[in-house]
């Protein structure tokens, strides 16, 4: 009689031990769980690359991408090929698996920005690949900054630490835009040589370069972005990069053209005469961007575009198949990495102490507050 | 078994009440001390007895009341703002430089309390007697390479000298007010910040000084703007109290019954 409550009291408080030790430690249940439900609960399901049970869920990729105001971003694991037709990353590439924060490089080679504004074009008979990317949310453990970096952080942690009810608790913010993302390209292309124009937005980036059996690169142009480098890529193919700065400073404007959801394009719909304005001067920079794009690279950047505004991975040839080989994926970590740096260059993990980027915000904003940064505070006592 | 099922059927009681009444203390309303914490943390003052009348017959604004009023502590609403334009050299320590032209403007804003700390004194020579940085900022954008220099936006709290001023009863008067413009031609254009300053308090004190103003007339309100060489803006918002106006008479406020 007595023994049926007590089994049941028990039983209730091993399920409720068990559900709160999966909530408060899923990392304890790393065997048992998947990776993806373990990040979810750790709260790190926000990235496209951890949604991926989300993006196979359906059959057809292209559910898996938003037209937004701010562009076409692919939720989870979808990929952009010719024509930024999306497929499955797992169609595209074997072994994938996102990077880490903490992941780095094993050995770093810097770079430079070209000088001027005149890059090498295409031979004749090679193939040119014209990867984009927005963003993809997967930082790496490669921080670059410069002293308006530094002097903006300073700025903000002061602000921070004059509002603050106990300002010996604030602590310096470091950008999520100074870390590197990473960014995937596939190259199938096998029938021809390939010469790679990978165009970065705004922020730093690290093309991880996937190629398949057979394919081979001519060359490597880094377009825009902060600062930018390859991963994984054969150390003979030669690198041209023109900065984000280099490209304003040549008078080129990257513009493609825009998604029918675009904020422009639903501004111009509701047929104000400054909407319509600016979405003619949209598409005039759109125009001037592509031809500058043909002269140098032999196609139009807006119809040979490959990547969403955002996503994780780009592919340059044919989807894999029976006729076409397979690449498989090496990660950032451990890779080889060529990049440009801006003036200070951070790998996680490997700072020494107080030369780190929120430490040095901190000495700053002391030095600047006559050595007590208790001098920061203002108000007079009312 | 009888005594397990009691003890089990108390304990859940236990747990239920005790949990019911956890929400119901934490949903109570906050304590007269808690309630009266966010007016005094914005700096306004209890509420007092005292109204003064302008000369149309309205309610001076609170806000006013109390700048001319309470003169035994800073108050927010007695402010001396000035914006300037100053060498960011003057914000160095002897033997320090300036640093990369990056950092330049965010050291002028955590040093601009020391552009403002230099004219305080300004002040306590004739107003004050008791004058504060409240705030010192550097306008963002407007740090000058080339030519060295800043804008800055300071705000002084200040208490003014009124010792020895006895007020005369308050329901008998009314509070006149008068925003004086001093002619920036006044200034020469060679005038530092501190010269425009003292030239600004100094006509705010004159036009106090009239003959039906003082004893009790007091400077609510300073604003100085000073591009190098020239004052663009001065402006200083002045009060004082006068007999009532005839035909005018206060009447005693209206208070419910004691019924109700």
């Amino acid at each position: 009689m007595l023994r049926g409550p007590v089994i049941l009291v028990v039983a209730t408080l091993v399920v409720l031990a068990a559900l709160a030790g999966a909530v408060l430690a899923p990392r304890a249940f790393e065997g048992l769980f998947p990776a993806a439900l373990i990040e979810r609960l750790e709260g790190r399901g926000a990235s496209p690359a951890s949604d991926m049970a989300e993006a196979r869920s359906g059959d057809n990729p292209a559910d898996a991408l938003d037209d937004l105001a701010e562009g076409v971003f692919a939720r989870g694991l979808v990929a952009a090929t010719q024509a930024n037709v999306p497929v499955f990353i797992a169609d595209v590439i074997a072994s994938h698996a996102p990077p880490g924060p903490r992941d780095i490089p094993a050995e770093i080679t810097t770079t430079r920005p070209i000088m001027g504004c005149l890059l090498t074009p295409p031979l004749d008979g090679s193939r040119v690949g014209h990867a984009v990317a927005g963003q993809s949310d997967l930082p790496i453990g490669l921080l670059t900054y410069n002293d308006g970096d530094l002097a903006a952080a300073v700025q903000d942690f002061v602000a921070a630490y004059r509002d603050a009810e106990a300002p010996e608790t604030v602590q310096p913010a470091v950008p999520a835009g100074l870390a590197f993302q990473a960014y995937d390209v596939v190259v199938t292309e096998v029938d021809a040589p390939v010469y790679l124009v990978l165009q970065t937005g705004a922020g730093n980036r690290i093309w991880n370069i996937h190629s398949a059996p057979g394919a081979r690169i001519e060359r490597v142009v880094l377009l825009g972005g902060g600062q930018v480098g390859v991963a994984n890529l054969d150390p003979v193919v030669p690198v041209e990069v023109i900065l984000g700065s280099g490209l304003d400073a040549c008078g080129i404007r990257p513009a493609l053209a825009l998604n029918p959801a675009h904020a422009l394009n639903a501004a111009a719909r509701s047929g104000t005469a400054e909407a319509v304005a600016a979405l003619a001067e949209h598409t005039a920079a759109v125009s001037a961007y592509d031809l500058w794009f043909r002269d140098i690279f032999g196609i139009e950047a807006s119809a040979s575009r490959t990547g969403f505004d955002a996503g994780t991975l780009s592919v340059v040839g044919p989807v894999p198949g029976p006729d076409v080989p397979m690449a498989v994926f090496v990660p950032v970590a451990g890779s080889k990495v060529l990049t440009t740096q801006d003036s200070f260059y951070e790998i996680a993990g490997q700072v020494a102490a107080g030369e780190d980027f929120a430490a040095r915000v901190k000495a700053i904003a002391t030095s600047f507050a006559f050595g007590d940064l208790a001098n920061l505070r203002q108000g007079a006592d009312f | 078994m009888l005594r397990l099922l009691i003890g089990t059927g108390a304990l859940l009681m236990l747990v239920g009440f005790g949990a019911a009444g956890w929400q119901y203390w934490q949903g109570m309303p906050l304590s007269q001390d808690g309630a009266t914490a966010p007016a005094e943390a914005a700096g306004l003052e209890p509420e007092t007895e005292v109204w003064l009348l302008t000369a149309t017959g309205g309610i001076v604004p609170e806000t006013d009341g109390r700048a001319f009023l309470v003169q035994d502590r800073l108050v927010r609403e007695r402010m001396l703002r000035v914006s300037t334009t100053a060498a960011l050299g003057g914000l160095l320590l002897a033997g320090e430089k300036l640093p990369a032209a990056p950092y330049l403007e965010v050291l002028a804003d955590i040093r601009a309390p020391r552009l403002a700390q230099a004219l305080c004194p300004i002040v306590t020579q004739s107003l004050a007697r008791t004058c504060m940085v409240d705030k010192a900022r550097v306008v963002a954008g407007s740090v000058d390479i080339l030519r060295g220099e800043a804008r800055f936006e300071i705000a002084l709290a200040y208490r003014q000298k009124v010792e020895g001023v006895e007020l005369p009863d308050l329901a008998a008067h009314v509070l006149r007010f008068e925003t004086i413009r001093p002619d920036p031609a006044l200034y020469p254009a060679s005038a530092s910040v501190e010269a425009a300053l003292a030239g600004v308090v100094a006509a705010a004190l004159a036009a106090c000084g009239a003959e039906d103003r003082a004893p009790t007339c007091r400077v609510l309100e300073l604003t100085l703007d000073w591009p190098p060489g020239a004052v663009r803006r001065t402006e200083a918002r002045i009060a004082w109290l006068a007999p009532l106006p005839e035909g005018m008479f206060t009447a005693p406020p209206i208070v419910p019954l004691p019924e109700g």
